[in-house]
């Protein structure tokens, strides 16, 4: 279960996740994602209470990285350590943006 | 697209194929130590007079016994001196044949390399690989096939050197040789295939993926698929299946999504390639209401038919995860040779068929049994091989790498005529050696397809780590399945891995048995693991046509990656 809740103000957007970003969640995040970022020059997310990530939700940030690159910057905060070991092991820590 | 230029096109390709390939079946194939003998001293001669031929008295050897005590068996980094010369313009090193480019190969093996792309070698290729498929097609493929165009994958760019010569990509050359240039090049491969010339050479940062599935998306009249790797085709069908609403919506409006990376040139460059289709757009929507977990292909090209690529030679898994999950069975599949960007030596045997003939005119090539390691004496020209043994090849090609160590290792299946059939083994040097009882990569997959099948597991890719961090040394096999398993028999899973291993291998049981080897262990990956690596290989700059799967784990960074990513089961 993944609750998504996005917090969109000028051209900043700035989304929330809460739960398990996995198989069968990645897509409804990606669609979100993908649907909101007109106009957007920053997008923040927010994994404070993530509790989980999979490769499939790793190839959706992957890919908001990529749009984010190109129309502004994107950053990841409130990284738990138990997200940011999965960050470090998988290379993610040197493409994101982490604070 | 007017369907009758495409017809035109392939019947006149395909017929100069047919009378290619049957020269090749019923003529090449009934003389092959004569005609790769001529072919052997034809090259001596014609390069007697570079530096190499030179340095080895080329103009002395008059026969195979007589260059195998000349000439040595040389690796890379013998010929790189040679190579690096050349590439700052110097000629008549290792070849006195004309070139202007340089192939480089993907690195499978290692660093990347360089071949002189000659015009002789070139040729080998467009006869060997294009026409020979194209032939078989003709032969084999219901003539409907003509009368739509392929879905490509390739894209190709090279860079110019200081010298003026190019480096990378052959195809990336083909619009400077085509008269008319550029222009006539993209017009004449959209002809055959779906894809524009911004994606076939894409300016850097262009995404490629959208390119080519945008194109072949909106021709409902694609007959097939032409790949490098059965690997690259999954790539780009999960591609669109991850992107079917932005696609879908850019068909109906003829746009290109501010979302897509193309730099602005070639986003105006294809603007002016496209227009609104919501005829097409609505006919995609209605087959992907209800999402992408159908066999969606005959769906979206009713008359797709066949696929080319390489699909055997370690690509086997793909071929399956695409006919379970995209295609269906009924599709014809013209599994490519063995070829690299050092020659060709191989060609189609027939249509879904993993065997291919050895072609005795591309290359002279020699086989080294492997069980003979360095000890060169032992090598064996083809009319001396024995089916069902391995050796690996020993070439000598068109662009001046003289038996040169491929590190390819292939098995002989039988004969075509008086010519052998071989299928890929493995690469000599990815070997892995625990217990030094020589797993090959094709034990692994024999090992992982097996249990997956007796198991019910939908297979939709794999990795081996050799472990060495254990005592007796294990391999830790991780399978990743194509939907989520978070609750299995895992010690049923392990006894059927460890039963079909010792199948593949026996000396693994031998090492087993004397506590060399422990049994191996496995574990499930989450879903997209293998998809997330390319995705983050390709991030950092990698060719995405070029990537081959990770079979076996080699590095740190590849072992924390893929540990880290296992499902998390429950008791």
């Amino acid at each position: 279960m993944l609750n998504i809740e996005k917090k969109a103000e000028n051209s900043v957007l700035t989304v929330l996740l809460t739960g398990r970003l996995d198989t069968t969640t990645a897509p409804e995040l990606e669609k979100e994602i993908k649907g909101s970022l007109d106009g957007v020059t920053k997008l923040v997310i927010d994994t404070e209470k993530l509790e989980y990530i999979s490769s499939a939700g790793l190839r959706v940030l992957l890919a908001a990285q990529k749009i984010m690159g190109k129309q502004g910057s994107m950053k990841v905060i409130h990284v738990s350590e138990t997200i940011m070991e999965i960050f470090d092991v998988t290379g993610f820590a040197d493409i994101l943006t982490i604070e | 697209m007017d369907t009758n230029i495409t017809r035109q096109a392939y019947d006149q390709n395909s017929q100069q194929g047919l009378a290619a390939m049957k020269e090749f079946m019923e003529v090449e194939t009934q003389k092959p130590m004569e005609l790769t003998t001529e072919l052997l001293l034809k090259l001596l001669q014609d390069n007697k007079d570079t530096e190499y031929g030179k340095r080895y008295d080329f103009a002395s050897i008059h026969s195979i016994e007589d260059y195998q005590k000349k000439v040595p068996v040389v690796v890379y980094d013998d010929l790189a001196p040679y190579l690096e010369r050349m590439m700052a313009g110097e000629k008549n090193l290792l070849t006195a044949y004309r070139y202007d480019h340089f192939n480089e190969t993907s690195g499978t093996v290692g660093v990347p390399k360089v071949v002189p792309m000659t015009d002789e070698q070139s040729q080998v290729f467009a006869k060997y690989n294009n026409l020979h498929m194209y032939g078989i097609i003709r032969d084999k493929v219901d003539p409907d096939w003509m009368n739509g165009r392929g879905f490509c994958t390739s894209s190709g760019n090279c860079r110019t050197l200081p010298s003026g010569l190019t480096v990378g990509e052959a195809s990336a050359k083909m619009a400077d040789y085509i008269k008319g240039g550029k222009d006539a090049f993209d017009a004449m491969i959209r002809t055959l295939y779906t894809s524009p010339l911004e994606g076939l050479n894409p300016a850097a940062g262009a995404d490629t993926k959208y390119i080519h599935t945008r194109f072949a998306l909106m021709d409902r009249e694609v007959r097939g698929m032409v790949t490098g790797f059965y690997s690259v085709i999954v790539l780009f069908l999960r591609y669109i299946e991850d992107n079917i609403e932005l696609l879908i919506n850019d068909i109906e409006k003829g746009t290109i999504s501010e979302n897509v990376d193309l730099p602005d040139e070639v986003r105006e460059s294809l603007l002016k390639k496209i227009e609104p289709m919501p005829e097409r757009a609505a006919e995609l929507r209605e087959i992907f209401k209800d999402g992408t977990d159908i066999q969606w292909v005959p769906k979206v090209w009713p008359h797709f038919t066949y696929i080319t690529g390489a699909g055997g030679d370690g690509f086997e898994v793909y071929d399956k995860v695409i006919k379970q999950h995209f295609t269906g069975e009924g599709i014809t599949n013209i599994y490519s040779g063995i070829t690299a960007s050092e020659g060709l030596w191989s060609v189609p045997a027939g249509i879904n068929d993993f065997d291919s003939i050895l072609a005795p005119c591309a290359a002279f090539v020699e086989f080294q049994p492997v069980e003979a390691g360095d000890d060169f004496s032992k090598c064996v020209t083809m009319d001396k091989l024995e089916v069902g043994k391995i050796y690996e090849l020993i070439i000598t090609n068109l662009s001046g790498f003289w038996r040169y160590r491929m590190s390819d290792a292939v098995i002989v299946t039988g004969f075509h005529n008086k010519t052998p059939k071989v299928q890929f083994m493995y690469r000599v040097n990815r070997t892995i050696n625990l217990a030094e009882e020589k797993t090959t990569e094709k034990a692994l997959q024999f090992a992982v397809e097996k249990t997956c099948q007796e198991m019910g597991i939908d297979l939709a890719d794999f990795t081996v780590y050799p472990n060495t961090d254990v005592t007796p040394n294990r391999y830790d096999f991780l399978i990743e399945p194509m939907h989520e398993i978070t609750k299995f028999d895992m010690a049923a899973l392990k006894e059927s891995i460890f039963k079909n291993l010792c199948e593949a291998n026996p000396v693994y049981h031998d090492c087993y048995a004397d506590n060399w080897l422990a049994k191996p262990e496995v574990f499930f990956l989450q879903p997209e693991t293998s998809l997330l690596y390319r995705d983050m290989m390709v991030y950092r700059g990698a060719s995405m046509n070029q990537l081959k799967p990770v079979r076996v784990i080699m590095n740190e960074k590849q072992r924390k990656f893929f540990l880290s990513l296992r499902q998390e089961m429950e008791e």
